[in-house]
């Protein structure tokens, strides 16, 4: 029954909490409050839904802490990743936008591109770290037309998603979904920033 | 609509199993696992959309594309394909009832895949139970020199 954190990571130390290691756990955790809180909105009204929600919810909450903290460094050189994130969002966008074959098929077939980057020079740093990136940034680019109107938000998103990844290299590994996590984060804060330019400019 | 739903809770699930089957059997990495079975899938449903139901068509692929993201994790975090199903199985319910409100938003399948990688790691460790094994590594160790020599 013992099949999960079976192994010690590598590199693993006794951290100290600081603010650079709570911040982009806090952030990912803020995600999946908001998302969980969106689906009891839509569900208030329903005790039995209620009460599975509220069961996710604690459980997700008592989860956030059990996760282990990697201590790696090589923050300047991760901020490349950056304009990876948002290579693969432009790239999911255009294809959605050009041909329409659906958000899967355009994400999917840019992951696949990606997947195959680190072949081309296996000793490249800057390469390997593609894939990983490219992907986050399909995830940004499979936003619909109404939530992401044009490239701006796309790279704004992608940049935010970018920034999040960099900063929550060190947290939530080998957690299922977190690149999806990273761009959901990045896709509403971009809306959140667009809606207040709108609202006050 | 429970046969439709069986369906797509399969296809959530299989997807979870089968990419963490393509990551870490075929050594494939999580990346390349996760789109390329997800390209087949999308892919077949593109060139046949007549095949199903519209509602079929439309969500097996996005459940799959889903269910492949809990199969992501390296083997050597996760190494069990019956947490990696129960996961899947998990998403696949959340998914069904996920808000409309945040329909349309990139990286909502990813969150939801790891609300519910979360749910089943916490439901996992408060139902873990200690082997008899470790009770006998415990008293192996812990015995008197004398004891272990007879």
């Amino acid at each position: 029954m013992c099949f999960i954190f079976k192994g010690q990571p590598p590199n693993r130390t006794v951290l100290k909490v600081t603010i650079t290691r709570i911040l982009p756990f806090s952030l990912l955790a803020v995600v999946h409050a908001l998302f969980i809180s969106a689906i009891f909105m839509d569900n208030i009204s329903t005790n039995t839904v209620l009460c599975i929600l509220f069961l996710v919810l604690c459980f997700t909450v008592v989860a956030h802490p059990k996760l282990p903290i990697f201590h790696r460094t090589a923050f300047i050189t991760d901020l490349s990743t950056v304009a990876f994130v948002v290579l693969g969002g432009v790239l999911t966008y255009s294809i959605q936008l050009y041909w329409s074959p659906g958000p899967v098929f355009a994400a999917a077939m840019v992951g696949t591109i990606a997947s195959f980057l680190p072949s081309l020079n296996k000793k490249s740093s800057l390469l390997q770290l593609a894939p990983t990136a490219i992907y986050c940034g399909c995830f940004v680019g499979m936003s619909h037309k109404s939530i992401a109107p044009d490239y701006m938000f796309i790279g704004v998103a992608g940049i935010l998603s970018g920034l999040v990844l960099v900063m929550t290299k060190n947290v939530f590994q080998g957690v299922s979904g977190k690149l999806g996590s990273i761009a959901f984060g990045g896709v509403t804060l971009a809306a959140f920033i667009m809606y207040i330019l709108v609202e006050w400019l | 609509m429970v046969i439709e739903n069986s369906i797509l809770i399969l296809s959530g699930t299989l997807g979870a199993v089968l990419a963490f089957a393509v990551s870490n059997k075929l050594n494939q990495g999580p990346v390349r696992a996760s789109a390329i079975l997800s390209l087949v899938v999308a892919g077949f449903f593109y060139v046949f959309p007549q095949l199903l139901s519209p509602r079929l068509t439309q969500n097996i692929p996005i459940l799959f594309f889903g269910g492949t993201f809990i199969g992501m994790p390296s083997s050597r975090i996760v190494s069990g394909y019956r947490f990696i199903g129960i996961t899947g199985l998990v998403f696949s319910l959340f998914f069904l009832h996920t808000s409309n409100y945040f329909e349309g938003y990139g990286g909502a399948l990813g969150t939801a895949a790891s609300i519910s990688f979360l749910v089943t790691f916490t439901i996992y460790k408060i139902t873990r139970k200690r082997k008899i094994a470790y009770a006998k590594v415990y008293l192996r160790r812990y015995s008197p020199t004398s004891y272990r020599k007879k």
